[in-house]
């Protein structure tokens, strides 16, 4: 059985650069099992992207304990005296292979507010821990939050890295530039990578010898079909010299057929083992999986605590007074109400409530009414009438039209899909069609 | 709480995709395998 390590370029524990006000408590509990159930998969090293510096640097060292990973990163520096703040890169011996990793994180997503610390250009550090690095290391790999121009600029100026992780938007089948690979699963989890590699002494790069040599023979029986049209062409009673672009085609010919017989040999001769090759492939991930016992566990208690802390806070008046509540509404729009009523609008906030999730401020501003992700601290103060997706989660707060017999406008009387989508988003809803599914509203 | 519906099927996933690649690909001894992922807390169980 090969030997394997697990990896992750970063970008773990949060969704924004800085918390969101009143968030900050769940959204610990959330990340502190991200990293216990990471440490439990055995992941052997996890890249430091500046989002998962959200909650502080102390928070990711208070939280070290539970990883049982390293977080690396080569350019995260303390401003005071330059020196990293985490492991810049580790070390590991796979079978007889030593592989260095090392982890950088892009400056550019820096929230800047984080206590004493700077986020330095790669160029700051990189090449030369590469260079050391390089030097005690078979095979190195670098794991990667930069956007992949700077991933290839890396590429193309740092020697010695063999492997570029990164953290795209799509599965990024594997690019080689010089002697680097840049590959990279793309967001939202729905894919695992896997790369097999063969790796060598040489620490070069190619395809297998097998495949060279094919693709080579084919070249040459091509250039040998198309010498034996010219040679039938350039036949002496014919006058070989009386044509001189047919006779320059065949000394080019001639020299690409000896060029391409050399190659053969020398793939011939080669030792197997002088070529490093790999294979690279996503494997999807199918929700059907069966769960883990241990980490369903600490999914279990994660979501407990988070409902449990935001069952706590104290409520504070919420600017939720401009909500009148689907019952008004329907005084004046039965058949619209009655529609609504049939609805999973209805009884959005009850789907919480049945997995005791009713606190949770990631899931509470698509459950009721009014309420955003910026200010989802609210929800948790909300009147009865905002328990719900009602009239006024799509159509706006209803107040001034209620109160002016309907003479002041709605703000959204006909709310098009951007409305919908503001929650039924791929992800939480991906077979959601708005031109199919509006009609379920009423 | 909207996360690790994956994470928790990642741990089962592992073994079975080493076990599949091992016979798939009948690699040899030495070959390293390297698995990554990008944001696998992040693939959210559909709402509702």
């Amino acid at each position: 059985m090969a030997q394997s390590l697990t990896l992750d370029a970063g970008g773990l524990l949060f969704s924004t650069p800085s918390l969101l006000p009143g968030q900050e408590e769940q959204a610990h509990i959330t990340a502190k099992s991200i990293i216990e159930t990471y440490g439990m998969m055995h992941y052997d090293a996890v890249g430091l992207n500046a989002y998962d510096l959200a909650a502080g640097v102390d928070f990711l060292k208070e939280t070290s304990r539970l990883a049982k990973f390293p977080w690396l990163s080569a350019n995260l520096l303390r401003a005071s005296d330059q020196k990293p703040v985490f492991q810049p890169a580790i070390t590991k011996t796979i079978g007889a292979i030593r592989v260095g990793i090392i982890g950088i994180t892009d400056p550019a997503a820096d929230s800047g507010t984080q206590d004493d610390f700077v986020i330095v250009p790669w160029q700051q550090t990189l090449p030369l821990l590469a260079r050391k690095m390089s030097n005690s290391c078979d095979l190195l790999i670098l794991l990667s939050s930069l956007p992949d121009q700077e991933n290839h600029r890396i590429a193309d100026e740092v020697e010695g890295i063999h492997l570029i992780f990164s953290t795209g938007e799509e599965n990024l089948p594997t690019e080689k530039t010089r002697n680097t690979l840049i590959t990279g699963t793309g967001k939202k989890g729905k894919y695992l990578g896997e790369l097999l590699i063969n790796w060598q002494p040489t620490k070069i790069w190619g395809v297998g010898k097998t495949e060279q040599l094919q693709a080579t023979r084919q070249k040459l029986d091509q250039i040998n079909w198309r010498l034996k049209r010219l040679e039938r062409k350039l036949r002496p009673e014919k006058g070989m010299d009386s044509n001189p672009s047919l006779l320059k085609d065949y000394q080019n010919l001639t020299a690409a057929q000896k060029e391409l017989s050399n190659k053969i040999s020398a793939l011939e001769d080669a030792a197997d083992a002088k070529i490093c090759t790999y294979k690279n492939r996503f494997i999807a991930l199918e929700t059907n999986l069966p769960e883990n016992p241990k980490i369903q566990a600490v999914i279990d208690r994660a979501q407990d605590d988070v409902n449990r802390a935001g069952k706590k806070r104290t409520p504070a008046p919420g600017a939720t007074t401009l909500y009148i509540g689907p019952q008004r509404c329907t005084e004046c729009h039965p058949s619209e109400g009655e529609g609504w009523r049939n609805s999973r609008h209805a009884g959005s906030y009850r789907t919480l409530t049945t997995k005791k999730q009713q606190f949770n401020l990631a899931c509470l501003p698509c459950h009721v009414t009014g309420i955003t992700d910026a200010n989802a601290h609210l929800a948790l103060t909300l009147a009865e009438n905002q328990q719900l997706v009602g009239c006024e989660a799509c159509h706006g707060a209803g107040i001034e039209h209620a109160n002016t017999g309907g003479h002041s406008p709605l703000q959204a009387p006909h709310p098009g899909a951007e409305v919908c989508q503001r929650c039924h988003t791929p992800e939480h809803s991906d077979d959601f069609n708005y031109q199919r599914d509006r009609n379920l509203v009423h | 709480m909207k996360y690790f519906l994956l994470l928790a099927g990642l741990v089962a996933a592992l073994p079975q995709i080493s076990h599949a690649t091992a016979n798939a690909t009948n690699r040899k001894s030495d070959d390293i395998a390297i698995f990554f992922s990008n944001d696998i807390h992040g693939e959210t169980e559909p709402c509702g």
